[in-house]
């Protein structure tokens, strides 16, 4: 469906996009996800047609669409794109807003197209409204709605609920992924917020510097990051300092981690390394003789979010427990190390500390 | 998207300014017979007798009207292409930087020599004078007494401290009147003249001539210097209430006993590059002949410069004077330094 | 070197280049330093000019700002009986040409005129027996200028009060700020960009005049400007003069634009929730109607009263077939500059859209210097390049084809247009750039994305967006070349006359009872587009409200 095959975009010496491979199939929805400046919005603007490509070369249903000195226009893309804030055309109301992209077809069809895009946005009676009449996430609707209306082969947004309120967000991102779905259409949707992108996206790709670190599905983002990068961007964790051992496992202030000798491919025993502990690792024990003290909590209505501090280490790790084994701070209480997916990096040369 | 559409904004615009072009060309396109007037005199002040001269002649008269200074120096830039044939002005400071600045040519006509005193035009038959204006003193004759009156020089007296109404500096009347005096008294004592004159002022200057007037009328002040078509305006205006203003002041002919009393003149000349010489100079013969002059006199009661042509009634009753007797050229030469002089008086 | 090679980028420095050939020509005059005549200024009037010429600018400026926010804020914020009729009176002065109210108040307010007169004949007094304000003087002319001029702060300020989301009103009023408080602390820094930018075009206006400070003796830049030139006879120091006013007003539009810097985010995102207007009764309703009345009353009213009665004595002298003539030249003239310029304007705003680079920017700022230049140095600035060019023309053509071609730049209404472009784009780039300022790119992109073409785009989205401030723009060009005078004095070809040259040369004759004629008809002509812009601005605001 969507394919980009090592492509670079420059901004005069600045390349802000560097060597980007990545797939889309039919109907499935991607998300690229990074802090800003990574280059996610260059390469949306780069499939949407706004930009060449300097390097490398973009395919939409097996057809080159951009390569080095060629970028076919926008509007024969058959691409549509949801903007930041929305670019409603301030002078039309919300059925010429929505019928604009559908200028080729015949009135009857058209008319029926805008009321059936309305209704899947749930917005019917809003059809003669001018877009300063609605509220954030009315508009929102409305712009997807229009984006959707003559049936793109790929939909693009750009930060699509970055100017909504936080609760309106992850409901708003569900419903659009059921629209979308409803519709069978692909879409490519750029954040910086993992909780959108795990609540709207089938895959996502992390990016920083211009550089796509992992192309994979939320699952094996959070449990198995490709890059420290990764694992440091999505979800909580701690980079817990460890060191192989002689016997090929792994010691840290949790004790002893023993590793299946095929994960030791690239270490050698007596390095240091990182190992991921993310909240959900931890797990209370009542029996356990490793006590933790409390440093700091944070409720969380079913769990409870403890930053515990081990005897004789320095850092401190995460743990996530259910909400009624509640202790205060400075108490103390056991925990049990569960390692379900071992995670680890080679040290790297400042001194790694807690993150998120 | 935005350079295509810029391609077509611009596109668009080099046509739009071709197309012009090509239409301004052709309204500029040069007529057979034609003679082109750059002129200082306003137009309401000249039309009506190009108008005749045109149906008298069958020339068509081409005018543009502004400020003598700007016409000049669009002389000046236009250059040897310049269509301009006439240059007429209200003054002669300004014929007589036009020829400094070789943008006049000499005419020898016997017509224009005979009409014109010797005095009144170039020596070089590079300007003619077309007619006179008088910038005597106008008073309220109840608070003022004629007894009083004598000269230009006797204003700089104590007695008439916070009694004088006279206009800018900028004003070029003014700028003659003090040249003319520089030219007969010398630097010093004109310097001196104009700090004590300014002194005696009534108020700081403003408005035109009219106001001058005005102000005489309204008691602000008991003299005002000004010319005297300005005053014969007044007295034929259509406002009733200018009119009954005009008649309550006084004309009196300073300096009659010595140097006479200051007059400038209008008048014209005909450009170094004028591309309808010919018709130039018959128009100049044209100002000259009796009807012209006397149009003039009726029209703008400015004084004739040809003998025996009649004065306005209004003119009549100002009386008869003594004129300065000054070679003309040098009033032009001096208006610089006597504009300077008026800058060191203090007068605005 | 890239930039030369981008077609469009390529003929926008041209174009510039041409623009700014005037003010080069400007400056070129230090060339030749005038030691001597620059001595003398210094140690006599100098001083006077440039005092005289700032307290006119600020004491403008200030009065602009004081008239033209008031009325904007009573107007936007308050419901009275007689808003909708004062609300477009308030911009019925932007059709009255300052030099023309100063000879009409002059006539009425002088020593010698009718109230003066009256005061002395029904109470005995004579001369010195009582006090009585000096219409002529520097005071005079910062009241007349600003009774005219207060239309470009009231127009911006309008707008800018009419956007201002009523939360940040009712925020302010639960945090029991007092009114005045949410006035001077809110809402005024809110709309301070478009005040700003409303007084400084105010402050140019003023600092360009020359009609009304010659007519009142007011000794300031622009009339020593013409001093210098006309009776010291130098125009290399008359040059040099206008190039220090170029400075100055460089100088205060670098200051406009950066008080401007933070304008985008004044703009950002869309309020649904605009303030309502209050409903005023009782005194305070009438209160209301009087402040709004005051200026465009004395600034329109009043003088246009004055007018009609002076051209009731002379009219039938003054209407002719050539009368007739003069209001159509007036007008075409007009009409094809206003189309002109904001065609220019809109490649320049275009182009910085497409280019926001230093070279663009500095290229607006020096094209848009030409509006604080008195029209007279304008005119000689573009007389020395066209009539270079036309001898050049009338040199190759003789020399090719034997004939001379003419002045077919110099001597034609070419110059004329040219003049007009370099005086007043500057007050259409205002206004353009406004609006487009409105169109985001991402609604550009939206629409290519949605599959339609450049020119769709332009025809669907840019036009009816743009549509009010291009209107706008044409408008208040088409005013400002109906009053112009200067430019149009020097620069106008042969026969070619307009109604403010004819009223100009009446009152400059001392003719003030028949310049009556032709000024009504300047202010009749202008009201046309006064109307109109009236009209448009309302739409604008209903369209956001």
């Amino acid at each position: 469906m969507l394919s980009l095959h090592n492509i670079d975009i420059r901004y005069g010496n600045f390349l802000a996009v560097d060597g980007v491979t990545l797939a889309l199939k039919q109907g499935e929805i991607g998300c690229l996800l990074g802090p800003s400046g990574c280059g996610k919005t260059s390469i949306l603007r780069a499939l949407a047609g706004f930009e060449p490509i300097g390097k490398g070369k973009i395919f939409l249903r097996n057809e080159v669409v951009s390569k080095p000195n060629h970028t076919i226009a926008p509007e024969h893309r058959h691409i549509s794109v949801v903007f930041q804030d929305f670019a409603l055309f301030p002078h039309m109301s919300v059925t010429e807003n929505i019928a604009f992209g559908l200028h080729k077809w015949k009135k009857a069809d058209r008319q029926s197209r805008v009321d059936e895009v309305l209704q899947l946005v749930g917005l019917s009676h809003a059809s003669n409204r001018y877009p300063h009449e609605l509220s954030g996430g009315q508009q929102q609707r409305i712009a997807l709605a229009r984006a959707l209306a003559p049936k793109p082969e790929l939909l693009l947004m750009d930060e699509p609920f970055s100017s909504l309120d936080a609760e309106l967000r992850e409901e708003l991102a569900k419903d659009i992924r059921t629209i979308l779905k409803r519709e069978n259409t692909s879409a490519l949707v750029v954040t910086h917020d993992q909780n959108e992108a795990f609540a709207i996206a089938d895959v996502i790709g992390v990016l920083n510097d211009g550089k796509l670190h992992q192309w994979d599905d939320a699952y094996a983002l959070y449990h198995k990051p490709a890059t420290r990068f990764v694992a440091d961007f999505v979800g909580n964790g701690v980079f817990l300092n460890s060191r192989v051992n002689e016997r090929g496992n792994l010691s840290c202030c949790l004790g002893e981690v023993a590793v299946d000798p095929s994960r030791l491919n690239g270490f050698h025993i007596g390095q240091e390394i990182e190992l991921l502990i993310r909240p959900d690792d931890v797990e209370y024990d009542e029996a356990s003789n490793l006590i933790a003290t409390v440093v700091r909590r944070s409720f969380r209505g079913a769990n409870i979010m403890y930053e515990l501090s081990i005897p004789g280490s320095e850092q401190t790790i995460l743990c996530l427990a259910p909400s009624h084994n509640d202790h205060a701070v400075n108490e103390s209480f056991g925990i049990r190390l569960d390692l379900a997916h071992l995670v680890m990096f080679a040290k790297p040369s400042m001194p790694a500390g807690k993150v998120r | 998207m935005h350079l295509l559409k810029n391609c077509h904004l611009s596109r668009a615009l080099a046509i739009g300014l071709i197309s012009l072009a090509s239409t301004l060309s052709f309204m500029g396109s040069v007529n057979a017979e034609e003679v082109n007037v750059y002129s200082a005199r306003k137009e309401a002040l000249i039309k009506p007798l190009l108008d005749k001269f045109a149906a008298e002649t069958g020339i068509e008269v081409n005018l543009v009207t502004g400020t003598a200074d700007a016409l000049i120096s669009r002389l000046n830039s236009e250059g040897k292409y310049s269509p301009a044939d006439i240059l007429i002005t209200t003054d002669v400071g300004r014929l007589v930087r036009a020829k400094e600045q070789d943008l006049t040519q000499a005419v020898d006509s016997s017509v224009l020599a005979e009409a014109i005193p010797a005095t009144l035009r170039d020596d070089d038959g590079h300007w003619f004078s077309l007619t006179m204006r008088a910038r005597p003193i106008m008073y309220a004759p109840e608070r003022v007494d004629v007894a009083n009156l004598s000269s230009m020089e006797a204003l700089t007296d104590a007695d008439w401290k916070g009694r004088i109404c006279i206009r800018s500096s900028s004003n070029i009347y003014n700028q003659s009147m003090v040249a003319a005096m520089l030219q007969q008294k010398g630097h010093a004592e004109t310097l001196d003249w104009a700090k004590k004159f300014v002194k005696n002022f009534a108020r700081p200057p403003k408005g035109g001539d009219r106001d001058q007037i005005k102000a005489v009328v309204s008691g602000q002040c008991d003299i005002a210097i000004a010319n005297t078509y300005y005053l014969a305006g007044m007295l034929d205006s259509a406002d009733t209430a200018e009119q009954k203003i005009a008649s309550q002041v006084n004309v009196f002919w300073p300096n009659q006993g010595d140097r006479g009393a200051h007059i400038n003149v209008s008048g014209a000349a005909v450009t170094k590059s004028a591309p309808n010489r010919g018709n130039a100079v018959k128009l100049l013969e044209y100002m000259v002949r009796k009807e012209a002059q006397a149009w003039y006199a009726e029209t703008n009661h400015e004084y004739p410069v040809l003998d025996g042509v009649e004065w306005s009634e209004t003119l009549t009753q100002f009386g008869t004077f003594k004129a300065e007797d000054i070679p003309l050229h040098r009033v032009g030469e001096l208006n610089a330094e006597a504009v300077k002089i008026m800058d060191k008086a203090g007068w605005k | 070197m890239r930039a030369l090679l981008d077609p469009l980028q390529g003929a926008l420095l041209i174009l510039g280049a041409i623009l700014s050939l005037p003010v080069v020509v400007i400056f070129a005059s230090w060339i030749a330093p005038q030691t001597e005549l620059w001595q003398h200024l210094l140690s006599t009037v100098l001083q006077d000019y440039v005092i005289n010429s700032l307290l006119l600018a600020c004491g403008v400026g200030i009065g602009t700002l004081l008239i033209g926010s008031t009325i904007a804020y009573i107007i936007s914020r308050y419901d009275f009986p007689g808003r909708t009729l004062l609300h477009w009176f308030a911009l019925l002065p932007l059709a009255m040409p300052a030099y023309i109210i100063a000879y009409t108040y002059t006539g009425v307010l002088d020593f010698s005129g009718p109230i003066q007169t009256t005061l002395r004949d029904s109470f005995g007094w004579g001369y010195g027996d009582y006090y009585f304000p000096d219409i002529r003087s520097l005071w005079g002319a910062i009241i007349i200028m600003s009774l005219v001029l207060y239309p470009y702060v009231y127009m911006l300020a309008r707008t800018a009060f009419s956007e201002q989301p009523a939360s940040l009103l009712q925020v302010s009023q639960m945090m029991g700020i007092s009114k005045f408080k949410y006035i001077t602390q809110v809402s005024l820094p809110l709309a301070r960009p478009a005040l700003f930018t409303g007084t400084a075009l105010a402050m140019m206006e003023a600092l360009a005049d020359y009609g009304t400070v010659q007519y009142f003796g007011v000794a300031t830049f622009t009339t020593g400007i013409f001093r210098t030139w006309f009776g010291l006879g130098n125009g290399l120091a008359a040059a040099q003069l206008s190039s220090l006013l170029c400075t100055f007003v460089l100088i205060v539009l670098l200051f406009e634009k950066w008080s401007r810097r933070h304008i985008k985010y004044y703009h950002q995102g869309q309020h649904h929730n605009l303030q309502k207007r209050k409903k005023l009764t009782g005194t305070r309703a009438l209160s209301a109607f009087v402040l709004c009345l005051v200026a465009p009353l004395l600034g329109f009213i009043v003088p246009t009263f004055q007018l009609l009665y002076w051209a009731g004595i002379t009219y039938t002298k003054n209407v002719d077939a050539q009368f007739i003539t003069l209001v159509f030249n007036s007008f075409c003239l007009a009409l094809a500059a206003a189309l002109i310029i904001v065609i220019l304007s809109l490649l320049f705003a275009y182009t910085r859209r497409i280019k926001n680079n230093k070279l663009n920017n500095s290229l607006g700022q020096t094209v848009s210097l030409g509006y604080a230049i008195p029209g007279t140095v304008i005119a000689v600035g573009v007389l020395v390049p066209l009539s270079w060019a036309d001898n050049l023309v009338n040199m190759l053509s003789e020399h090719w084809f034997n004939n001379s071609v003419g002045l077919i730049f110099s001597g034609t209404l070419f110059a004329l247009l040219f003049a007009y472009s370099i005086r007043f784009l500057s007050v259409a780039s205002h206004n353009i750039e406004a609006g487009l300022s409105r169109i985001t790119p991402s609604m550009d992109n939206a629409a290519r994305s949605l599959g339609a073409s450049p020119a769709r785009v332009l025809k669907q989205i840019h036009v009816p967006l743009l549509k009010t401030s291009v209107l706008s723009a044409a408008l208040l060009v088409f005013v400002d070349v109906l009053k112009e005078l200067p430019a149009t004095l020097i620069l106008r070809p042969f026969n070619f006359n307009t109604l403010a040259v004819r009223s100009f040369e009446l009152a400059s004759d001392e003719r003030l009872v028949d310049a009556a004629t032709p000024a009504l008809a300047i202010v009749l002509v202008g009201l046309i587009p006064v109307v109109l812009i009236t009209h448009a601005i309302d739409k604008t605001i209903k369209g956001k409200s």
